[in-house]
C-alpha cells in the first residue's frame, strides 16, 4: 500500500487545488448573486434567482459532464479540465453559497440597520462594519458545511480528466486490483483532509465570536 | 452543431425509461436512509460513551467521504468479499447508508427539541424505554422534521446520476450512451438536467406546501 | 431667537401598504424647543420621529430642518429629488435614541461611540476616544469602555446608546420611548440623565413617551396624537391638566389609572 502513496498525494494536491478554486468561484459567486437578489431592480434580481434555481435544482455531475462534454461544441475554444471543473463546482456551490450568505444577512435586526442609519454611517460602511460582522457568527457554521460538500463533490472532477484523488485511485484500481486498499486508502485521504478543513473552520469560528446578548 | 429536435425526440422515451430507474433509486435508497438513520439516532441516544462515540465516529465518516468514493469501494470490494449482487442494488445501499448519516442528524435534532418533561411523564405512567420512544417521543418528533426529511429526498435524487459511474443504468447513464454513439451530447445532456429541474423544484414546492401546512398546525 | 423653525413638516402623508399612518401632518418646532408627543400605540408617534431621522421617506409633502427640505432641492428653478449627499448632510443634524437601544452587539461600548465620529466626520482615532470617554463618563459609565454591549444592564445599555448619539453632535434629539424596556426605578434614572442633559445643552428635542412626570418636568410643548392627527397642542398645563378634547382626556384617564 506504500507505493500507492505518492500516486494519491499528488492527487491530494489536485483535490486541494480544485476545492480552493471552487470556493473562491464560489465566493465571488454567492456575493454577486446576493447583492443582486437584495437589490430592488428586478432586472438584477430575477438572473440572480435564475441562477440560484438552475444550480441548486440539477445534480452537480449532469452540470460538469454539460460542460464537459456539451458546452465545448458551441463555444469557440475548449477550456482545461481542470478549469471547467472549478468554474463549475465553484458555481454549484455559489449558488448554495448564496441561499446561506442571503440568509444571514437577512437575520440581523431592524434595529442595526435603524440605528447605523441614524449615525449617519454610508452604505459601505453599514454593509462592512454593522451587517456583515453580525452576519459573520450566523454564516460561518453553514458555510464550513458547505466547504466540506465541495470538498467532497470536487471528486467529480476525476470523472473529467483533472488527476485528482479519484482519477489517480481509478488509475491505480485498473494497474493494482487492489480495489480495497486503493479506494479505503483514498477515503482516508479525503478523511483527513475534511477534518483539516472543518478544524480550520471552527478555529475561525471562535476567532469570530462576540458575546451576543438576547436584545442589544 | 445547434439543437436538433426531431434528435430530441428520438432520444426521449430512452431517457424516461432511465427516469423509472432514478426514481426507484432514490425512493429505495431513501427509505433505506430513514431505517437507518433512526437506528444511529437511537444508538447516540443510548447512555453508553462507547456505543455513542463509534456512532459518531462511523456517520461522521460517512458525512465527510466522497459519495463517489463510497459507491466505487462497495462496487469493487463486496464482490471479492463473495457478496455479487446487481449494481443497482450497491447503488441503492451505498445512497442509503450515505444518507442515513444525515437523516441521524436530522432526527437527532427532532428528538432534542421534545421537553424533557415528556420523558419524565411517560416514566411516571411506567411506559417501557422501548415504549416511551414508540409510543410517545417519535410521533412528536416526526412530524417537525419532514421538511428536513424532504430536503434530504431531493439532495439524494440529484446524488443518484452517480450511480452511472458503476454502471446502473439511470437517466445520466443512457444520456452519456447516446452522446458516446452519436457525438452529439448537447440534446441528451440538456434534457436529462431539465428532467432534474423540473422535478426538483416541483418536489421544493412541495416542501415548502408541507412546511408551512406544518406551521400552521402547531 | 433663531428665525428659522428647527423643525418643519408641511402636509406630511405616510401610509405602509394599506395603512395610512399620517395624515396631511403639519407641525413646526422653534430651535432648542422640547416637544414631547403622547398618543395612543399605533397612532403614528414613531413614524413622525423615523420620518426626521430619515428612516422612512414620505409619501408627499416637506419635511424642512432649519429651513432646508431634506428630501427635495431646488435645481434650475425647478423641485427635484435631493441626491444622496444631501441627504446625509441633512441626517447629520440628528440624533435618535431607539427603545431598543440598537446597540452594535459585536463593538464594544467605547467603539459603539467612537465609530460613527471615525467613519462620519473623519475624526482622529485618539480625538474620537477622548470625546467617548467624555461622553461615558457624563453618562455615568466611564468604567464601562471596554465591556461588550451583551454584558450591560438595559439602563446602561441605554446610556450607552444616549452617549453614542451625542458623539455626533446634532442639532437635533429623538427619544422614541427610551425607557419603555426598563425597569420603572432604572427608568427614572435614565430620564433624570437625560432631563440634566437637557438644561445643558441647545439642542432642539423630540420626545414620545408615556411618562407623563417627565413630559411635565421637561416639555416646553404637549402634543396629543391620535390616528395619524395633532388632536391638541399646547403647555404642559394645557394639555395635561386641561384637556380641550374628550379624546385627550380619555387617554389621559387611561394612562393615570394605568400608573
Ligand atoms: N414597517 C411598517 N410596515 C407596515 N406598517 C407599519 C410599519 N411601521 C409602522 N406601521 C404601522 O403604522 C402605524 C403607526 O406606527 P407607529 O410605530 O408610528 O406607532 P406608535 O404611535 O409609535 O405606536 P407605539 O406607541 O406602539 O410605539 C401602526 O399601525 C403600525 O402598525
Ligand atoms: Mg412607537
Amino acid at each position: 500500500m506504500l507505493h500507492m502513496l505518492p500516486m494519491m498525494l499528488r492527487g491530494a494536491l489536485v483535490t486541494g487545488e480544485v476545492t480552493a478554486g471552487a470556493i473562491v468561484v464560489a465566493s465571488v459567486a454567492a456575493s454577486c448573486a446576493v447583492a443582486m437578489r437584495l437589490s430592488t431592480l428586478a432586472a438584477l434580481d430575477w438572473p440572480a434567482r435564475v441562477y440560484i434555481e438552475l444550480f441548486r435544482g440539477t445534480s452537480a455531475l449532469i452540470q460538469l459532464f454539460w460542460a464537459f462534454y456539451a458546452l465545448p461544441l458551441v463555444l469557440p475554444f475548449r477550456p482545461s479540465p481542470i478549469i471547467t471543473a472549478i468554474v463549475v463546482l465553484g458555481l454549484n456551490g455559489g449558488a448554495y453559497g448564496a441561499e446561506i450568505l442571503r440568509g444571514a444577512l437577512l437575520s440581523v435586526p431592524r434595529g442595526q440597520h435603524d440605528a447605523a442609519t441614524a449615525l449617519n454611517f454610508s452604505a459601505t460602511t453599514k454593509v462592512f462594519r454593522v451587517v456583515l460582522p453580525q452576519a459573520w457568527p450566523l454564516l460561518l457554521p453553514p458555510m464550513a458545511n458547505l466547504f466540506i460538500d465541495m470538498l467532497k463533490n470536487s471528486a467529480l472532477a476525476g470523472l473529467v480528466q483533472v488527476t485528482d484523488i479519484t482519477f489517480n485511485a481509478q488509475i491505480l484500481q485498473e494497474s493494482t486490483l487492489r480495489n480495497a486498499e486503493v479506494y479505503g486508502l483514498a477515503l482516508v485521504i479525503y478523511f483527513i483532509m475534511a477534518l483539516v478543513l472543518a478544524g480550520f473552520m471552527r478555529l475561525l469560528e471562535r476567532r469570530m465570536k462576540f458575546p451576543v446578548g438576547a436584545r442589544i | 452543431m445547434m439543437w436538433n429536435w426531431s434528435f430530441a425526440w428520438h432520444i426521449l422515451p430512452t431517457i424516461l425509461h432511465g427516469m423509472v430507474i432514478t426514481i426507484e433509486a432514490t425512493i429505495l435508497g431513501m427509505l433505506l436512509a430513514l431505517v437507518l438513520g433512526l437506528f444511529w439516532a437511537g444508538l447516540l441516544l443510548l447512555p453508553n460513551r462507547w456505543i455513542f462515540w463509534s456512532t459518531h465516529g462511523i456517520t461522521e465518516f460517512i458525512r465527510d467521504t466522497p459519495l463517489l468514493i463510497q459507491l466505487f469501494f462497495c462496487y469493487y470490494v463486496l464482490p471479492e468479499i463473495g457478496i455479487t449482487i446487481p449494481a443497482l442494488l450497491t447503488g441503492i445501499t451505498v445512497l442509503g447508508i450515505n444518507y442515513s448519516a444525515y437523516t441521524a442528524e436530522v432526527y437527532r435534532a427532532g428528538l432534542q427539541n421534545i421537553p424533557r418533561g415528556q420523558w419524565d411523564a411517560a416514566k411516571a405512567l411506567n411506559f417501557t424505554t422501548w415504549q416511551t420512544f414508540t409510543r410517545i417521543i417519535l410521533p412528536q418528533a416526526i412530524p417537525p422534521i419532514v421538511p428536513a426529511m424532504g430536503n434530504n429526498l431531493i439532495a439524494m435524487f440529484k446524488d443518484t446520476p452517480l450511480l452511472s459511474t458503476i454502471t446502473v443504468m439511470e437517466m445520466l447513464d443512457r444520456a452519456m450512451i447516446i452522446g458516446d454513439k452519436t457525438f452529439r451530447y448537447l440534446e441528451p445532456l440538456t434534457m436529462v438536467g431539465i428532467l432534474f429541474l423540473i422535478i426538483s423544484l416541483m418536489a421544493s414546492a412541495l416542501i415548502g406546501f408541507t412546511q408551512r401546512k406544518i406551521l400552521v398546525r402547531r | 431667537m433663531n428665525h428659522k423653525a428647527s423643525i418643519e413638516f408641511a402636509n406630511i402623508h405616510k401610509s405602509y401598504q394599506r395603512t395610512v399612518v399620517l395624515e396631511n401632518l403639519n407641525l413646526t418646532v422653534a430651535p432648542g424647543e422640547h416637544v414631547v408627543i403622547i398618543g395612543p400605540s399605533g397612532s403614528g408617534k414613531s413614524t413622525i420621529l423615523r420620518l426626521l431621522m430619515t428612516l422612512e421617506k414620505p409619501d408627499s409633502g416637506e419635511i424642512l430642518i432649519e429651513g432646508e427640505s431634506v428630501w427635495h432641492t431646488t435645481r434650475d428653478g425647478r423641485n427635484v429629488d435631493a441626491s444622496p449627499a444631501h441627504i446625509r448632510r441633512m441626517r447629520g443634524k440628528v440624533g435618535m435614541v431607539f427603545q431598543h437601544f440598537n446597540l452594535f452587539p459585536h463593538l464594544r461600548v467605547l467603539q459603539n461611540i467612537t465609530e460613527a465620529p471615525i467613519r462620519v466626520m473623519g475624526m482622529p482615532r485618539s480625538q474620537a476616544v477622548r470625546r467617548a470617554t467624555d461622553l461615558l463618563d457624563r453618562v455615568g459609565l466611564a468604567d464601562k469602555a471596554e465591556a461588550w454591549p451583551a454584558e450591560l444592564s438595559g439602563g446602561q445599555k441605554q446610556r450607552v446608546a444616549i452617549a453614542r448619539a451625542l458623539a455626533l453632535q446634532p442639532r437635533i434629539m429623538l427619544f422614541d420611548e427610551i425607557t419603555s424596556a426598563l425597569d420603572p426605578e432604572i427608568a427614572g434614572q435614565v430620564l433624570q440623565l437625560v432631563l440634566d442633559l437637557a438644561k445643558q445643552t441647545e439642542m432642539t428635542m423630540l420626545f414620545v413617551t408615556h411618562q407623563m412626570r417627565f413630559a411635565r418636568q421637561i416639555a416646553d410643548r404637549v402634543l396629543f396624537f391620535d390616528r395619524g392627527r395633532i388632536i391638541e397642542n399646547g403647555t404642559p398645563e394645557q394639555v395635561l391638566d386641561h384637556p380641550q378634547q374628550p379624546r385627550t382626556r380619555e387617554f389621559l384617564n387611561n394612562v393615570f389609572q394605568a400608573s
